[in-house]
């Protein structure tokens, strides 16, 4: 076996190193396959698998937040029942009296109105009581002239001795009924 | 005993070189093609299933999210939170290792133990120490070259490109290493010692030596990365 041939059968089996064209070109090659992987394995590896767990951070974070803010919402609640609970006896009190001035105030007022009613009730009493007054007047003025006139009728008839005159008038008063004079 | 990066088919041809798909490059797209089915798989789950806000312990979600909060805070507790982004980027970089580095439990030749596969990886963690230092820290990234004084320029321009030789030469040699341990181990025991005998030394050349290599390449391209491009304060 001459040095070409040998030549020939190391490059047909390969190599171990050697820095020739042929291994440039390899280089070329798994330049390409390398560029090419290590981009899909970056953007359809790597990047999905990433935001995944940067979301899942955000979200986490914020329901941190989320219940931080929660917690001191509720311990604020917290303290504003303790300072409740705290003025409740006085509040009680404060509330008690306001309803009772508002009791005594209702009383006053419905007692006030009742005088007024009553008041006014009387007054129409009196008025009703006058007039009523005024009315039986007027009904004896109208009795005594129409006496008058039957007295003076009688007068005319019959000539008049004094026991006669005064026996009239007594049948007159007695045929009257018993009235009752009044002025 | 072969130890070569076996040529497997010709794929194309390019002034007369003809290109082969090698050992490590079909075993670059097995791994590709499992990732992808596996990206996919989990898309699927993530839409079909929807991921618990409490992942059980052991479940799939949960082995992902420890591996992606990892390699995030690996990337903003070197880098600082500006270059946070980076983190995917990583991520897809040290799930391909591993994966290279476990392709020998599989009976697969690791792609890591080729030249040609860890030299492209060292090329882009070099190119995104340059154009993130430029882009970030503008004529703060020059005038490193030139510290303590324009003498050391010399030395800075050695140092930075030593930087990308010795992460593909580190990961290269360490898995080439590794193959050739076992390949010899295996050659060495008779036949009937070969079935439970080499199992310590898997678990240690593939499996802690793979997850290893693949923290190192990781981490120390961070740690480069965020040398020249973390502005001072982040």
């Amino acid at each position: 076996m001459n040095v070409d041939e040998t030549v020939a059968v190391v490059e047909t089996q390969g190599k171990i190193l050697s820095f020739d064209r042929e291994t440039l070109y390899e280089t070329g090659v798994q330049w390409l396959n390398t560029i090419i992987l290590t981009v899909l394995l970056a953007k359809f590896l790597y990047k999905p698998v990433k935001k995944f767990m940067d979301e899942r951070s955000e979200r986490i974070k914020n329901q941190l937040s989320g219940a931080k803010e929660a917690e001191k919402s509720a311990i604020s609640m917290r303290d504003d029942y303790t300072i409740k609970l705290r003025d409740i006896e006085a509040e009680r009190v404060e509330i008690l009296e306001a309803a009772a001035k508002r009791a005594r105030e209702k009383t006053e007022q419905l007692m006030t109105e009742a005088q007024s009613d009553a008041e006014h009730i009387r007054q129409r009493a009196y008025k009703e009581i006058a007039l009523e007054t005024e009315k039986v007047k007027d009904d004896i003025r109208h009795e005594l002239i129409e006496l008058s006139t039957a007295l003076a009728g009688r007068f005319a008839a019959v000539s008049l001795d004094r026991s006669t005159q005064d026996k009239l008038i007594d049948d007159t008063i007695s045929e009257a009924g018993g009235v009752t004079w009044l002025r | 005993m072969d130890f070569n990066n076996k040529k497997i088919l010709p794929l194309f041809e390019i002034n007369g070189q003809t290109v082969w798909m090698t050992q490590s490059i079909l075993g670059t797209w097995i791994i590709m093609a499992a990732l992808i089915l596996f990206t996919v798989f989990v898309n699927i789950y993530m839409r079909v299933k929807k991921f618990e806000d409490v992942p059980k312990p052991r479940s799939l979600q949960n082995v992902l999210e420890v591996a992606v909060d990892s390699m995030h805070n690996l990337v903003r507790d070197n880098a600082g939170n500006d270059l946070g982004w980076l983190g995917g980027y990583f991520f897809g970089v040290f799930v391909y290792i591993v994966c290279c580095n476990y392709a020998p439990l599989l009976k697969l030749r690791p792609p890591t133990a080729d030249i040609a596969t860890t030299l492209p990886l060292a090329l882009n963690t070099f190119l995104l120490i340059h154009v993130l230092g430029l882009v970030k820290r503008k004529g703060e990234y020059l005038k490193d070259y030139v510290k303590p004084m324009f003498l050391f320029l010399p030395i800075h321009l050695i140092g930075e490109l030593a930087r990308p030789i010795s992460l593909a030469l580190r990961l290269f040699g360490n898995l080439l290493g590794g193959m050739i341990m076992i390949d010899l181990l295996y050659h060495a025991l008779p036949l009937y010692f070969r079935i439970a005998l080499p199992v310590p030394l898997h678990i240690y050349f593939d499996i802690f030596i793979g997850a290893l290599q693949a923290f190192i390449f990781t981490f120390l391209s961070i740690t480069f990365i965020s040398e020249h491009a973390s502005v001072e304060g982040e």
